[in-house]
């Protein structure tokens, strides 16, 4: 049993070398972009290696003694790795339609993990890059959700009054639609939306919580003493917001924000299956579930694989959002 | 208690009141309106198409229309469906009792089966069957529901062909059935989508049951009860199931919109023609009315329910009671 610190690398380094192959074609007559992945690859290895023999903060390293905050991180690490080196890891475009005659609906083999589609396009590959698709918009839509939740959050506390009555209020609307009948309500309103008009939309929808959560936290910070000091001291009250009470809001923030990028493919997944989330030519994972739907009697695993991936990101960062949660807070209640 | 009730009731009007005015406005952001459609419409007059606004009262100021908007919503004037050419409520009441049974059902099952799985976790504490059930209940918590839709039709109607693959009755039988084999017929319909939105809730009301059971299981009065001599199985199901119920009744009021977003999806899946069906078909066809108009109805059952939630809370909790 090798100690876990080293699996990281170990299990980079052999995707470096099974892949070496497609690394030097790449090297050789790949584009710029491409060039500096397998460069990039490279220096991740070199990273990894590092990371297994430094001498980490005890802090990190206790983060991750529990064994199934170890096995989330491996998993997640290999979802994001794959979806960073896409073009390295995988032999097919995504789109690319292989062979209409002979290649159509072909079940897992070694030449295409996880099958092809109705038209031929080797699935391992649009898994690959679905995974980029689903975790971008995942990632950036919790940016957006956060800040503006954030925002919300930290002026109805802070400010307090008619400001947070009638912010509350609004926050108490956004929460009583459920999620997906106010997505649906953008979609009819604006039709189907573009990459970065759903990033949008998901983020616009989805800040109602952290702002609550915000706010308690503003409300309980404000009373301590180190606040009333600074007032005290006469500072501005924005100063006293920003520099003084928002940095002790952080941690739940971040906690919030880990879970919520779970949500987030989830919500995206579910949509994109109704058709109305990611469209042609991008994939995400629930627009392949999507696809597979209607072959579900016929052939099962393009429905099947999708699903799977996208239960363990969500498991994965379930672990880790818990983890977080007691390692900021031991002490602390459970958050749903 | 009176003004209680008179408050909570105050505060849930409020928050239709906000839901409201954000849907119209969220309508008036939008680009066009009805009569600015996708398709060529260049063989209708500018004439009569300025006189359907006038009817529709389109050309009104924004205010006007507001206030209009308002009015209606609370007479239960929800407009016209484009699609149907029907008033919108009608559309909206013919698919109202399919979801209303799938979600209620599954509301049911969710919690008995959430609530047992916890309440066995929190006794069982530590123990091989409660680290197997967590992992499973995170599983079920994280897995997306109209995949597990799927799988489930994979198995019990593909594969197993125990059960239909979708739809509410077997059409071109049902007539011929007998009153029994009707209402067989609709349960054998309702089971997959049932149990589908059911494990998806059930995960995260046992992990939430259990997390409750076991902050009840660590106080005082729970050691007084266990230092009196009181078997285990008393002190569980007595003394802390009933203390660990409170904050169950709050999960009640959270799990409608999980609840009902789940049910869009399922619905979809199972081909079930209810409100999330409705919703789907309408916003491709660009229905915005219906869509808008569900968007109300189904806060209006989440702050009702949450109106539920918190009521059931002060009658089952005297201390509240005392606060006010």
């Amino acid at each position: 049993m090798i100690p876990f610190r080293w699996v990281p690398a170990s299990l980079f380094g052999l995707f470096v070398i099974i892949r070496s192959g497609r690394a030097w074609t790449l090297l050789s007559q790949g584009s710029t972009t491409e060039r500096g992945l397998v460069a990039l690859a490279i220096i991740c290895l070199i990273t990894m290696i590092w990371l297994a023999v430094a001498d980490l903060p005890e802090a990190v390293t206790s983060f991750f003694r529990p064994r199934d905050v170890q096995l989330a991180s491996l998993v997640l690490g290999a979802i994001v790795t794959l979806a960073i080196f896409a073009p390295i890891a995988t032999g097919y475009a995504p789109e690319s339609q292989l062979d209409l005659a002979a290649g159509q609906l072909l079940p897992p083999s070694l030449n295409h993990l996880f099958g092809t589609d109705l038209v031929s396009r080797d699935l391992f590959s649009r898994m690959v890059f679905g995974a980029r698709v689903s975790l971008v918009i995942g990632t950036a839509a919790i940016v957006i959700s956060i800040s503006i939740g954030t925002i919300v959050g930290l002026t109805a506390g802070y400010v307090g009054g008619a400001v947070e009555l009638v912010l509350m209020r609004l926050v108490d609307a956004g929460l009583a639609i459920p999620r997906i009948f106010l997505l649906l309500v953008f979609v009819a309103l604006w039709g189907k939306p573009d990459v970065s008009a759903l990033v949008l939309i998901l983020g616009v929808t989805g800040w109602f919580g952290t702002s609550r959560l915000v706010r308690a936290e503003v409300l309980r910070v404000k009373g301590e003493d180190f606040v009333v000091a600074a007032r005290g001291l006469g500072l501005a009250e924005t100063r006293i917001a920003l520099r003084h009470v928002l940095p002790n809001v952080v941690p739940p923030i971040i906690v919030s924000a880990t879970l919520g990028v779970g949500q987030v493919i989830l919500v995206e997944a579910g949509l994109s299956f109704l058709g109305l989330g990611v469209q042609q030519p991008f994939a995400s994972w629930g627009s392949i579930i999507h696809d597979g739907r209607t072959l579900i009697a016929t052939s099962p695993w393009i429905a099947t694989i999708p699903g799977i991936a996208i239960a363990l990101t969500v498991v994965g960062l379930g672990i880790l959002g818990d983890r977080l949660q007691t390692t900021f807070n031991p002490r602390g209640n459970v958050q749903f | 208690m009176t003004s209680l009730i008179a408050r909570k009731l105050g505060q849930a009007a409020v928050v239709m009141f906000f839901v409201t005015t954000a849907t119209f406005f969220l309508i008036h952001l939008a680009p066009g309106d009805p009569f600015t459609p996708d398709v060529d419409i260049s063989r209708i007059s500018p004439d009569r198409i300025a006189q359907m606004r006038r009817n529709f009262g389109l050309d009104r100021p924004i205010p006007i229309q507001y206030l209009t908007y308002l009015k209606n919503v609370a007479t239960g004037d929800l407009g016209l469906s484009f699609s149907e050419h029907r008033p919108v409520s009608q559309v909206i009441l013919d698919r109202l009792p399919n979801t209303l049974v799938l979600t209620g059902c599954a509301l049911l099952l969710d919690f008995i089966l959430g609530m047992a799985i916890g309440i066995w976790q929190a006794w069982k504490q530590g123990t091989t069957g409660d680290r197997v059930l967590t992992v499973i209940t995170l599983v079920l918590h994280s897995t997306p529901v109209f995949w597990l839709g799927l799988m489930l039709m994979l198995a019990f109607s593909v594969e197993l062909r125990l059960l239909p693959v979708g739809g509410v009755i077997s059409i071109g039988v049902y007539d011929s059935l007998s009153p029994i084999g009707q209402l067989w017929d609709r349960i054998r319909h309702l089971v997959l989508p049932v149990v589908t939105l059911a494990l998806i809730g059930a995960g995260g009301t046992a992990r939430f049951q259990r997390a409750a059971m076991i902050e009840t299981l660590s106080q005082d009065f729970i050691r007084t009860a266990r230092a009196k001599g009181l078997p285990e199985r008393a002190v569980i199901l007595k003394h802390a199931l009933r203390n660990s119920l409170l904050p169950v009744i709050t999960l009640f009021g959270l799990s409608l919109p999980v609840l009902l977003s789940g049910s869009v999806l399922v619905e979809t899946v199972f081909g079930w023609p209810g409100l999330g069906m409705l919703t789907v078909d309408s916003v491709q066809s660009r229905d915005y009315m219906v869509v808008t108009a569900i968007g109300l109805i189904s806060a209006a059952m989440v702050i009702t329910g949450n109106l539920i939630a918190d009521l059931l809370y002060v009658i089952a909790d005297p201390r509240t009671r005392q606060q006010v």
